[in-house]
């Protein structure tokens, strides 16, 4: 709705207002009054119908290129509202992480919501934190999302098809990305894991001394040592 | 047919491994120092009655280990390898023990040997791991038995006491046998 300008009149001072500058004056903040009730109730509402989609890019764009963004809701609100659109064809474009972009044609203005549902492109990424490393590449190999890359604590590249006996059962420490984000079907995560300790077992050297060569030999042997070369003085 | 060999590719061959199936089995090749070491034949009665002519040395006399590349008491890894140093016990001095008694600081390890002869002493020797153990008794019974071989117990001397003797007595044990 245009605003129509009252007439422009100027008043010297000591000069009086007369009746129809004053009438003018209310005249005019009465149309900017209707004018912005009229505008918000022109606002454009858009509703995305998969649930959980509170980080998309809602935007309008005018036959002449002029773009407007939606504000996002705000809860318990769910519409995105596109506000301040002049009367006239625009395309609604919707793009959100994980989901392939949506446009749709409106007129402005549109009396009822418009509605859109995104078509998921991809995966999210699961929470894997904790998650045996087995159990997190089902979870992956379940969703269709691909490993790009292993690594152990220590740096180590752990081969994402076949991560060896050593690797199966240990706990996921982190990942990327993190739980929730999209992935795009070209994409790859990356994991890193636990590494089992590899225990060595230690063994205290025992005194030798005194003992003949066959019992040396065996009292070594007897701990898991070895008797290395043997010097015979006379 | 003819055969295009421009096509041919030659590929990394994979690892081999080598399944041996042959009836002999596998021959031993010994070798020392880089040269192998001469299969000798002998005549097995021969060195029977040699062997038998031939008189065992006593566990006593076989050398004993006085050095380890390791020393008692280093934590190591299993497989570790412990090279060893052995010399005969007749050679051994006493005053490679610490705080060795004084009568003994220039004999041989063996000189005490008839010390061990002596059950008594030597099962007192056995029994106790330091000399405030070892009763009243058989202390006195040791310490005579002790003089016998040259050990003289002097309480007044730091380096007579009972408990040096004990502690060198006992030394000399752990290479006896």
């Amino acid at each position: 709705m245009p605003i129509n300008v009252p007439p422009q009149t100027t008043v010297s001072p000591g000069e009086p207002v007369t009746a129809e500058g004053w009438n003018a004056i209310v005249g005019g903040v009465t149309a900017l009054t209707q004018y912005l009730n009229a505008t918000e109730a022109s606002g454009v509402h858009v509703v995305i119908k998969n649930a959980g989609v509170t980080n998309a890019r809602v935007t309008a764009t005018r036959d002449d290129g002029v773009t407007y963004e939606a504000v996002a809701p705000v809860p318990p609100g769910t519409d995105f509202i596109i506000a301040g659109l002049r009367p006239g064809a625009y395309v609604v474009r919707v793009e959100a992480p994980g989901f392939s972009t949506e446009t749709t044609s409106i007129t402005a203005p549109i009396a009822t919501p418009v509605e859109i549902s995104l078509q998921a492109n991809g995966a999210f990424m699961p929470e894997l934190f904790g998650l045996t490393l087995r159990a997190a590449l089902q979870e992956l190999s379940s969703r269709k999302i691909a490993v790009g890359r292993i690594l152990d604590v220590v740096g180590r590249d752990v081969p994402p098809a076949n991560p060896g006996s050593d690797y199966n059962d240990q706990p996921i420490l982190a990942h990327f990305p993190s739980a929730g984000t999209a992935v795009p079907p070209e994409g790859q995560v990356q994991l890193l894991v636990s590494t089992a300790l590899q225990v060595q077992q230690s063994v205290e050297v025992p005194s030798l001394a005194g003992l003949t060569l066959s019992e040396a030999q065996k009292a070594l042997e007897a701990l898991g040592l070895v008797l290395g070369k043997v010097v015979t003085k006379t | 047919m003819a055969v295009n060999i421009k096509n041919v590719v030659t590929k990394p061959a994979a690892s081999v491994e080598f399944v041996d199936l042959s009836e002999q089995p596998a021959k031993a090749k010994i070798v020392r120092q880089g040269y192998d070491v001469p299969a000798v034949k002998l005549d097995l009665k021969k060195v029977d009655q040699f062997v038998g002519d031939l008189a065992q040395i006593p566990t006593s006399q076989l050398p004993r280990v006085v050095s380890q590349a390791i020393p008692p008491g280093t934590k190591v890894t299993a497989g570790t390898v412990v090279d060893l140093v052995l010399a005969p016990r007749t050679k051994i001095p006493f005053n490679v023990f610490d705080g060795v008694h004084l009568d003994l600081a220039t004999k041989t390890l063996d000189s005490i040997d008839p010390l061990f002869a002596n059950a008594a002493a030597k099962k007192t020797l056995q029994t106790y791991q330091a000399a405030d153990e070892v009763p009243a008794a058989e202390k006195a019974a040791l310490t005579t038995a002790m003089a016998g071989v040259g050990i003289t117990v002097d309480e007044t001397n730091p380096n007579k006491t009972f408990a040096k003797a004990f502690d060198s007595a006992r030394g000399g044990l752990a290479f006896q046998g």
